[in-house]
C-alpha cells in the first residue's frame, strides 16, 4: 500500500518538465521572474557585510526567500496571484529552488518543475488545514521547499519522500509567529538542507504528511482526508487567469517558453548580486 | 489582567547566573557529558552520521569545532549537528523519564561545540551541560505531557531551548538576550514522532543544537526578534498541548535539579521497552529453545510508540516491542548489535517475535512490565519488572556507565577510550579543546 506521501514523491518524480503544461509554466515562470527582481533590487551598501551570491547555499536560499517575504503585500500580489497562503509557500520554495540551482547543474525546465511541485504540495496542503491566513500554512513550508530542493537535485522518488520526511521535522511557526521574512528564510534554508541530507542517503518517514503524530496530525492538528492527492499537480494551473490578468498573455508565455528552454540556469543565477552576509 | 507566567525570564536568569552545584548535580552533568560524548565518538560511522557529514562538508567554510573522530573542524553549529545526530543515532543515550527528553543528544553536542570554539574551562562546560539539560527537561515540564501525545518528539521540541541555553552561557549572553534566543526557539518548535525508527529522528536533536547555536551568533550579532510578549508566551505554551503548566517549568529551580534525574540507557531502543528486555533477559535461561507463546503486559504508552510488529531494518525496530522481547529472550543483551539490520532479520528473530502478543494496562508504570512464556511442554514461566534497569529507582552506577562507554567508543578509538573517559570524570581540571582534541583523533578524514 503506498500512502499519500508516497504517493506524492512518486507522481514529482515521474512529472516529466516536459509534461507540464502552458499554464502552469506560465506561473511558475512568473514566480521567479518575481523573485529574480527581488533579488535584483538594492539591498543596501556593498561592503564588508556582503557576500557574492552562490558561496553560502542555506543563507542563499534564506535570504532570497526572506527578500520575497518582506515584500509588502501588494508588491506580492500584483503580478503574482491570490489566494494569500500561497506566498507564504511560494517564498521559501523559491528560496529553495534558485539557491540550490545556481549551486548544482539544473535545466530551467527543471528549476520550473521543481518550483511547481513545491508550490502544489503548498495549495494542496492549504485545502486541507483551511484557510486562516497565510500564517498558519506557512509551518509547512519547510517540507514544501525540501520537495523544491530535491526536485532540483534531481533526486529519486523514495529521496523525495525522505525529503519530505526530514522537512516535515523542520517545520518554522508551528508555535509562535516569528516575522516573516525571517520564516520564509529559515523553512527555505530547512528545505535546503532536506534535500541535501535526503540526497547523502539521509531516511525520512514515508509517511510524514498523513501520519497521525506527522505534519497534518501533530503540526496543525488535522486528520489527512482520504483521497487527499487525487488532485496533487493540478492546481497550478487554475492559477494562470491570475496572472495572465496582470502581464500581457503573449509576454508570460515568451519568458515561460525561454525558461523550459534553458540548458543551464545555474550561470544565469551566481549572477545574483551580492547579499547581506548570514549570520 | 494577564496571567502571566514568566518562565521565560526566571529560567533564563537561571541559565545565565553563577551556579553553586551540589557534587551529585555535578556528577550527574559529567555522568550526562560522557554517556553523550562517548556515544558521539561510537556512531561515527553509522550511516546517518556519515551522510550528514558528508553534507555539513559540503556547507562549512569556517574551522571552528571539532567533529569527533574526524580530523576537519568546522563550524560550531555544524559540529553540534553532527554531534546531535550521532549521540541520538543509536538510540542508546539518556532519558529524562517524567518528559521523555533525551537531553545529552541536543545540549551535550551544543555544550561542546560553543566551548571548545570559546576555549572554555571544564568547568564552564560542566556547567553549561547542567544548565542545559535543567532548561530541556523543564520546558518539558511546562508544556505538559499533552505535548508528547500531540505527537512532539520533545528532544527536538525542548531540547532546542536547552542547546540554545548551554550555548548562551558559554557565549556571556546575559538574561534579556537569552529570552530572545529563546523566541527563535519557540519559532523553531520541531520534531514529529512520525520520524521514529527513520534517521530523521536523530535529526532532530543535531538540529535542535545546531538552531539553538545559529540563534545565539545571531544575539551577538544584533539580529534577534525582540524577546516574547507574555502574552506570546501563553499562546507558545498553549499552541503546543492542551494541558500546559507553565509553572512546572520553574518549581523548585534551582534546587530541585532534573540533570539528577537523568538516567541512561542500558539497551539501544526506545526507553518504554526497556522493562520488557529486562525481562525476557531474566527468563532467557528457563525457556531457551522450548518457546510456544509470549504475552508481554505494558503500559499503552509502549503501543504508541513501540508497536511495529514487523520492523524492516536496524532503526524501526528499535520501535518495536515485539523485537525486544525477541532479542531478550535469543540474545540475553539489547545493545547496538540487537537492533542492526542483520540481526532484525535473521530467522530465528522473525519466528519468534511472531510468537509475541502485546496487552496493555494502564496501572502498570511505564517503566514496569510483565512477561509470560508459554512453553512447548505446557509450562508457563511468569517474570515481572517493576522498574527497568537504568530507571531512577535502578539507576546505571559509574561501573555500568564507564562499561557502556568503553564498548562504545574502543572499536573507533581504541586505548584512548579510557582517557576520554578519565577526563571527563575530571572535568574540571581539563579544557574543552583538550576533551574534543582526543575525541576528534582517530580516523582522518
Amino acid at each position: 500500500m503506498s500512502g499519500p506521501t508516497r504517493v506524492i514523491g512518486r507522481r514529482i518524480e515521474s512529472t516529466s518538465p516536459d509534461a507540464i503544461d502552458d499554464g502552469a509554466r506560465v506561473v511558475v515562470s512568473g514566480l521567479i521572474h518575481r523573485t529574480l527582481i527581488a533579488a535584483n533590487r538594492p539591498a543596501g551598501d556593498a561592503g564588508s557585510s556582503f557576500v557574492p551570491f552562490g558561496v553560502d547555499l542555506l543563507a542563499d536560499a534564506h535570504e532570497l526567500a526572506a527578500g520575497l517575504g518582506a515584500e509588502p503585500r501588494s508588491e506580492q500580489t500584483e503580478d503574482l496571484m491570490d489566494p494569500e497562503e500561497l506566498m507564504g509557500i511560494a517564498a521559501p520554495v523559491l528560496g529553495a529552488s534558485l539557491a540550490t540551482a545556481a549551486r548544482y547543474p539544473c535545466s530551467g525546465a527543471r528549476l520550473g518543475a521543481a518550483v511547481l511541485a513545491g508550490c502544489e504540495l503548498g495549495l494542496l496542503l492549504g485545502e486541507i488545514v483551511g484557510s486562516g491566513g497565510g500564517s498558519r500554512l506557512r509551518a509547512a513550508a519547510a517540507t514544501c521547499a525540501a520537495v523544491s530542493a530535491a526536485r532540483v537535485l534531481d533526486l529519486r522518488g523514495d529521496q523525495l519522500v525522505s525529503a519530505i520526511g526530514i522537512g516535515a521535522s523542520s517545520s518554522v511557526g508551528a508555535a509562535s509567529a516569528p516575522d516573516r521574512a525571517w520564516q520564509a528564510g529559515k523553512s527555505a534554508s530547512n528545505g535546503v538542507l532536506a534535500g541535501l541530507l535526503a540526497g547523502a542517503g539521509f531516511t525520512g518517514p514515508t509517511d510524514a504528511i498523513e501520519h497521525p503524530r506527522g505534519l497534518l496530525g501533530t503540526v496543525f492538528g488535522v486528520a489527512a482526508p482520504a483521497g487527499m492527492v487525487a488532485a496533487f499537480g493540478s492546481r497550478i494551473h487554475a492559477m494562470e487567469p491570475l496572472v495572465a490578468s496582470a502581464r500581457p498573455a503573449d509576454g508570460t508565455r515568451t519568458h515561460a517558453a525561454a525558461l523550459w528552454q534553458m540548458e543551464s540556469v545555474s550561470e544565469l543565477l551566481t549572477t545574483l548580486p551580492p547579499r547581506r552576509r548570514w549570520p | 489582567m494577564t496571567t502571566r507566567p514568566a518562565v521565560l525570564p526566571r529560567l533564563s536568569a537561571f541559565a545565565v547566573s553563577p551556579l553553586d552545584l551540589p557534587e551529585d548535580v555535578a556528577h550527574a552533568g559529567r555522568r550526562t557529558l560522557l554517556n553523550a560524548l562517548s556515544l558521539a565518538v561510537g556512531a561515527a560511522r553509522h550511516p546517518a552520521v556519515e551522510a550528514a557529514y558528508e553534507v555539513v562538508r559540503r556547507l562549512t567554510r569556517r574551522s571552528e569545532a571539532s567533529v569527533p573522530v574526524r580530523s576537519a573542524r568546522v563550524e560550531a553549529e555544524w559540529a553540534a549537528f553532527v554531534g546531535g545526530i550521532a549521540v541520538h543515532a543509536e538510540d542508546h543515550d539518556d532519558t529524562h523519564l517524567t518528559t521523555v527528553v533525551h537531553p545529552g543528544a541536543p545540549v551535550v553536542p551544543a555544550a561542546l561545540a560553543v566551548a571548545e570554539l570559546c576555549g572554555s574551562s571544564g568547568r564552564q562546560l560542566l556547567e553549561a551541560v547542567v544548565v542545559g539539560v535543567e532548561v530541556a527537561c523543564r520546558m518539558g515540564l511546562g508544556l505538559g505531557p499533552g505535548h508528547f501525545d500531540r505527537g512532539w518528539h520533545l528532544t527536538g521540541s525542548t531540547g532546542r531551548y536547552g542547546a540554545a541555553a548551554a550555548a548562551a552561557r558559554l557565549a556571556g549572553l546575559d538574561e534579556a538576550t537569552l529570552t530572545g534566543v529563546w523566541a527563535r526557539s519557540a519559532a523553531e518548535t520541531a520534531g514529529v514522532q512520525a520520524a521514529f525508527g527513520t534517521m530523521t529522528k536523530p535529526y532532530h536533536p543535531g538540529k535542535a543544537a545546531h538552531d539553538g547555536i545559529l540563534a545565539v551568533r545571531d544575539a551577538l550579532d544584533g539580529r534577534l526578534p525582540a524577546p516574547m510578549s507574555p502574552a506570546a508566551e501563553t499562546d507558545l505554551f498553549h499552541a503546543l498541548g492542551p494541558d500546559p503548566d507553565p509553572s512546572g517549568a520553574i518549581a523548585g529551580l534551582g534546587q530541585q535539579w532534573e540533570t539528577a534525574l537523568n538516567t541512561f540507557k542500558p539497551y539501544a531502543c526506545g526507553i518504554v521497552s526497556h522493562p520488557v528486555i529486562d525481562a525476557a533477559v531474566e527468563a532467557r535461561p528457563r525457556v531457551a529453545g522450548r518457546i510456544s507463546r509470549i504475552v508481554v503486559t505494558v503500559n499503552p504508552i509502549v503501543l504508541d510508540v513501540m508497536g511495529v510488529e514487523e520492523p524492516a531494518d536496524g532503526l524501526e525496530s528499535k520501535f518495536s516491542v515485539y523485537h525486544c522481547a525477541a532479542i531478550g529472550l535469543l540474545d540475553g543483551a539489547g545493545g547496538p548489535a540487537q537492533f542492526s539490520d542483520k540481526r532484525v532479520n535473521s530467522p530465528d528473530t522473525g519466528a519468534l517475535r511472531r510468537k509475541v502478543e502485546v496487552t496493555t494496562d494502564p496501572s502498570l508504570a511505564r517503566d514496569a512490565a510483565r512477561l509470560a512464556v508459554d512453553l512447548v511442554d505446557g509450562q508457563r514461566i511468569e517474570v515481572g519488572v517493576d522498574h527497568a534497569r537504568g530507571s531512577v529507582e535502578r539507576p546505571m552506577t559509574d561501573e555500568d556507565l564507564t562499561f557502556k562507554a568503553r564498548a562504545a567508543m574502543r572499536p573507533v578509538i581504541g586505548e584512548s577510550a579510557d582517557d576520554l573517559i578519565d577526563m571527563v570524570y575530571s572535568i574540571e581540571d581539563h579544557g574543552a579543546r583538550h576533551v574534543m582534541g582526543v575525541a576528534a583523533a582517530g580516523v582522518a578524514t
